[in-house]
Order: C-alpha cells, then structure tokens, then sequence
C-alpha cells in the first residue's frame, strides 16, 4: 500500500457573514471551496512535490494529511492509517515540516525546544538524547543549538524545524514551503538535505513550494494545484510533454512592408537590423507553417526557424492560466 | 511517561518565566502589598465580628484565606484558555497538536506550571500571614489538602469549558466572565456568604467557591476534618464528577470544530 493516499479529498472552509447576511437567513453558512476532489497517491520513498500558487489548496491539503484539518468529504490513509479514525497512528509516522518561523519557543534553546517537542513524541531516556543529538548533527545545527531560538536567523529556525519534523524518525515527511524564506544558498542546501534522506533513509517526502525551480531541482513527481483542483500530475518530463502542443520558436526573416503586413499576434520581437527581424512566438505546427508561408508568400526570406524547449515556469502558466514569471 | 510530560512542560514554562525575572519575582513581590491592604482593612473592623465567629472572629484571617484561595479560581477560568491562546499567538498550536500527545493532556499540562505557581502564591499568603501578621492556624492538613484537590479539579472544569469558547470564538467568553463575577460577588471571598440577602445565598450555595472557601477555612483555621465538612466535599465531589467530564467532551468538540472550520491557529 502506497503511504500516502487521497481520494476525492473535498474541503470547505466557512465564510464570515455580515451582519445583514446574519439576520437575512441566520442558518445559512458561506463557504469558500479550498479544495474541490483531490485524488493522488504517492509512493514509498518517493518525492511529490506539490506547487500551485498561493492559495491553491496546498497547506490545507497537507494539513489534512498531518491531522490538523478534517475533510469535508473524501478519504486520506497515511502507511494505511485513516486520518479521521486512527489519527495518533498517523501522527506516529509523520514528521511535519511546518514554514513558520514562531512555531517555537524562543526564549527556550534550540536543545530545550527539541527536548520539549521529543517528549511529546513519547521519547525519553537515551533514546531521546541520542535522537536529539542525532538530528542536530544531521541539520548541523552545531552550536547554536544551546543558544536561545530568539537569536537565531530565519535559516537556522528552518534547520530546527527540520530537525523537529525528524525527531520521530517519520517514514513520511511533510515539508510545507519549507525554502519560503530562506536565501538561495540555504534553500539549495535544504533540497540537497531532503534528497540525501530519501536516498539513504528511504523516506517518502510531500513537500509544497510555489518556486517552480525547487520543483524541478527535487527530481520527484509533480502535481500542479491550483483553486483545489489538481491539474496534472507526472514528472517533469512528462508535464512538459504533455503541455508542448504549443512550441516555442525562435525566427530570424525579413519581410517586404514590415512585421505590420503578416498581421499577426503574440510573439515578441527581439531585436531588428537591416530589415532583418529576430522574433519569438508560441505557436502551434500548423500557424508556424501558416506563418512561414506567409513570409514567402510576401516575398520574405526566412533565415532561421528553431524551436526553443518550454521552461517549467511556461508549462506551469500555462497549465494554470497565470502568468508566474514574478513568482520566485 | 506522562509524569515525564508533566515534568517537560513544568520545565519549559518555568524556564519561560525565568526568562522575564523582573516580572517574576514582581509577581512574587505583590503577595506581600496584597496581604498588606486588607491587614490594614481589618484594622476597621477589631478582633471579634459576629458574623466571622465561626472562623475565629478575625477579619484578617478569613480575608487572608479568601484571597489565597480564590486565585485557584482565576487560575483555572484562566488558565486553560489563556495557554491555548499563547500558543496560538505564539504560533506552536500546530507543532503541538502534530505530536502524539493526545489533546486533553497537552492542555491539562499546559496549565501545569500556573496551578503550581499559584500554590507558590497561597504558601506565600499564608507564611506571610503567619510569620509578619500574627495569624493563628490549626491546620488539619488532610482536610486542607482534599479540599485543594477538589478546588482544583471543580474549577479546572469550568476553565476547561472556558478554553472551549476560547478554541472556537477565539475571545469574547461569556461563560468566564459570569462564573468569575458570580464567584467574585457570592462566592465568600472577602465577605462571608451570610452578608447576602437570602436569595443570593440560595445562588452562592451552588457556586463551588462557596465550598471551597468555606471547608479550606474550616480546615485551616479551625481543624475540621473531613466527617465534619460532608457537605462541603460532597459538593465539590458532584459538581467535579459532572462537570469534569462534560468539560473534557465540550473541549474535544471545540477542537474538533475548528479542525473542520480551519480556526485551529486563529486568534
């Protein structure tokens, strides 16, 4: 059985009303739809990465995994535990990676803060000092870690959390945007860390990000999320592919009475010389065809004619429908 | 293992609290002006009041054990749902709930630290009272410690019911602010409940304050055992059976709501 699986997961979250919507119909609730029937399953030892942008769906849906949020309708079984009925053995598997940088306590160490959440994990005795040491040496949390968490920087804090997530030895972890406020480096640093885990460790990792980068740089499966629905689901190649109808092309031609006379629309001009043109358009086959013949047709010339391969970033918006290129 | 929770959050939170040292040992230091107001208080009233004379007849005293503990009280409306709210604001609700805890018992631990800061407060109240104002006690211990027992577990249930609010509403508790006004105005906390008219009296019966006080008075200032306080307990022993339970179901339905509403870590 695959330790992660959703089926149809459906999540509403209730609306405030105001004041006349109250006294108009007192019993009536709004709802915002969060997510609308999720279904995947992730394998063991396997990396799914969920990106969407923000506010598609994707903490809630991790939430709901890690038993903070209850569905509304659907089932999710993590390694064959229901999250409804048998959620503190779901919580026995996990280690959640939340990306919230008071989710400590500061004024403790980092030593007392791990300590404190071992404890709660049922560990003690050497067995808990010897994880705790274990994950400070694994997330190199080195001296910091007797320092208070008040003094430490956004990276170290992500370092602790993950440090935290570890503690329990999780078969399954559960990192939500856990590079949002880290710098290049660190981030780097990070995904390099969570593949070294699965590899050695064999843990099956969900992580959430909306940096299109990270996603392609962990390697794993990607589903696309967005508004509650997911849109695809495949590996970066296979996105790629399927989306690739459209192909990006790179033109060099010349045209007699200017770009003006092909009439046509959404490519971007790159440069011009000598009533040379270099341009880029996303077309399909058949209007690139159509187009060269054009340029023919009015006595152009067509130097050059190379297609250029879909970034991640372009399938994505286009999957979604949004332009993300200001998205980091 | 859950000794070694209980001992963990005790830790943290007094570590916390050592954190902030002007503020703790302030608290500590505003026992000692406390006491001293209502010492000068009793100064107006003389030795021997009618009304206090099954307590011995001293203001002082009654007031001194009405103060000290009644802050269990505020300590329980208070304690639960302020803990809930700290770590909510603080943002370690989620980190928390992730763990294998189970939910009753974070909470219950959570307020660990304020129950035993508040014992520290009544022994200060007392020591004072008998080492710098010459209050006479004849403590019978057994009895004290019952009736601490039940005071603790009578209004840790109203606390618990209060945190419920808190889980949901997130502030605005009607429930804390009538029961603690109530317990405040007939419970016998610096007057004895035979002041009121009867039909508040009739009221103050069914607030567990009443029962408290009076049996930890009796206990402390006078030596009543248990036989002699039957109904005092008997009392706080219902009003805990029922409320205790329901407050614990109440809890777990609140959680549960803002589970399903996604309030969880609002405040």
């Amino acid at each position: 059985m695959n330790p992660v699986i959703c089926e149809n997961v459906v999540k509403d979250y209730p609306l405030p009303r105001t004041f006349k919507e109250f006294l108009l119909a007192p019993f009536k609730e709004k709802y915002i739809k969060a997510l609308k029937g999720v279904s995947f399953e992730v394998a063991q030892g396997e990396i799914f990465v969920l990106i969407g942008p923000n506010g598609a769906g994707k903490t809630t849906l991790f939430k709901i995994i890690a038993t903070l949020l209850l569905p509304d309708k659907g089932k999710v079984t993590v390694n064959g535990f229901d999250v409804l009925k048998e959620e503190s053995k779901v919580r026995k598997s996990i280690g959640y990676v939340v990306n919230e940088e008071r989710s400590f306590y500061w004024r403790l160490s980092g030593w007392e803060n791990l300590k404190f959440f071992a404890v709660l994990n049922n560990l003690s005795g050497k067995e808990l000092k010897e994880r705790v040491s274990q994950v400070v040496e694994l997330t190199g949390l080195g001296d910091w870690i007797s320092r208070p968490v008040k003094d430490y920087s956004t990276g170290l804090r992500q370092r602790l959390s993950l440090a935290r997530g570890l503690l329990v030895s999780p078969s399954l972890l559960i990192l939500d945007e856990p590079t949002r406020s880290l710098d290049p480096i660190m981030a780097k640093e990070l995904r390099r860390f969570v593949k070294e885990r699965v590899s050695q460790d064999g843990l099956t990792v969900l992580l959430s990000t909306h940096n299109l980068n990270e996603a392609e740089e962990m390697g794993g499966r990607i589903a696309i999320i967005d508004k509650g629905v997911i849109k695809k689901i495949g590996t970066i190649e296979e996105i790629k592919k399927d989306i690739n109808r459209k192909k990006r092309y790179c033109l060099e031609f010349s045209v007699p009475g200017g770009l003006s006379s092909l009439d046509i629309t959404g490519f971007s001009l790159l440069g011009s010389e000598g009533g040379k043109y270099r341009a880029e358009i996303l077309i399909s086959e058949e209007k690139l065809n159509e187009l060269l013949r054009k340029i023919l047709d009015k006595g152009g010339k067509i130097s050059e004619v190379r297609e250029k391969e879909l970034t991640l970033e372009e399938s994505f918006s286009r999957i979604i429908g949004k332009d993300m290129s200001n998205a980091d | 293992m859950l000794i070694k929770k209980a001992l963990y959050f005790l830790r943290r939170d007094f570590l916390e609290a050592l954190s902030y040292r002007f503020a703790f040992f302030l608290q500590l230091g505003g026992v000692f002006f406390s006491i001293l107001t209502f010492f000068f208080l009793s100064q107006l009233f003389g030795k021997n009041i009618p009304l206090l004379k099954p307590y011995g007849g001293n203001y002082f005293s009654f007031a001194l054990i009405g103060i000290a503990f009644s802050t269990y009280l505020g300590v329980s409306l208070g304690s639960f749902s302020s803990s809930i709210r700290k770590e909510q604001i603080m943002g370690t609700i989620e980190s928390i709930l992730v763990t294998q805890t189970p939910i009753p018992i974070l909470i219950l631990f959570s307020s660990l630290y304020n129950f035993l800061f508040s014992s520290l407060h009544v022994i200060l109240y007392i020591l004072i009272g008998v080492f710098f104002f010459g209050v006479n006690l004849e403590v019978n211990f057994s009895a004290a410690f019952i009736f601490l027992f039940l005071a603790v577990t009578s209004f840790a249930s109203v606390g618990i019911i209060s945190a419920s609010f808190i889980m949901v509403f997130k502030k605005g508790d009607p429930f804390t602010w009538v029961f603690s006004t109530l317990n405040g105005l007939l419970g016998g906390v610096v007057y004895p409940v035979k002041v009121l008219p009867q039909s508040l009296q009739k009221i103050a019966y069914f607030l567990p304050t009443t029962h408290v006080l009076e049996g930890m008075r009796m206990a402390v200032l006078k030596g009543y055992s248990l036989k002699m306080l039957v109904p005092e307990w008997g009392f706080l022993v219902v009003f805990s059976l029922v409320m205790l339970p329901l407050s614990i179901y109440l809890f777990g339905k609140a959680v549960r709501k803002a589970k399903k509403d996604g309030t969880l870590i609002q405040y």
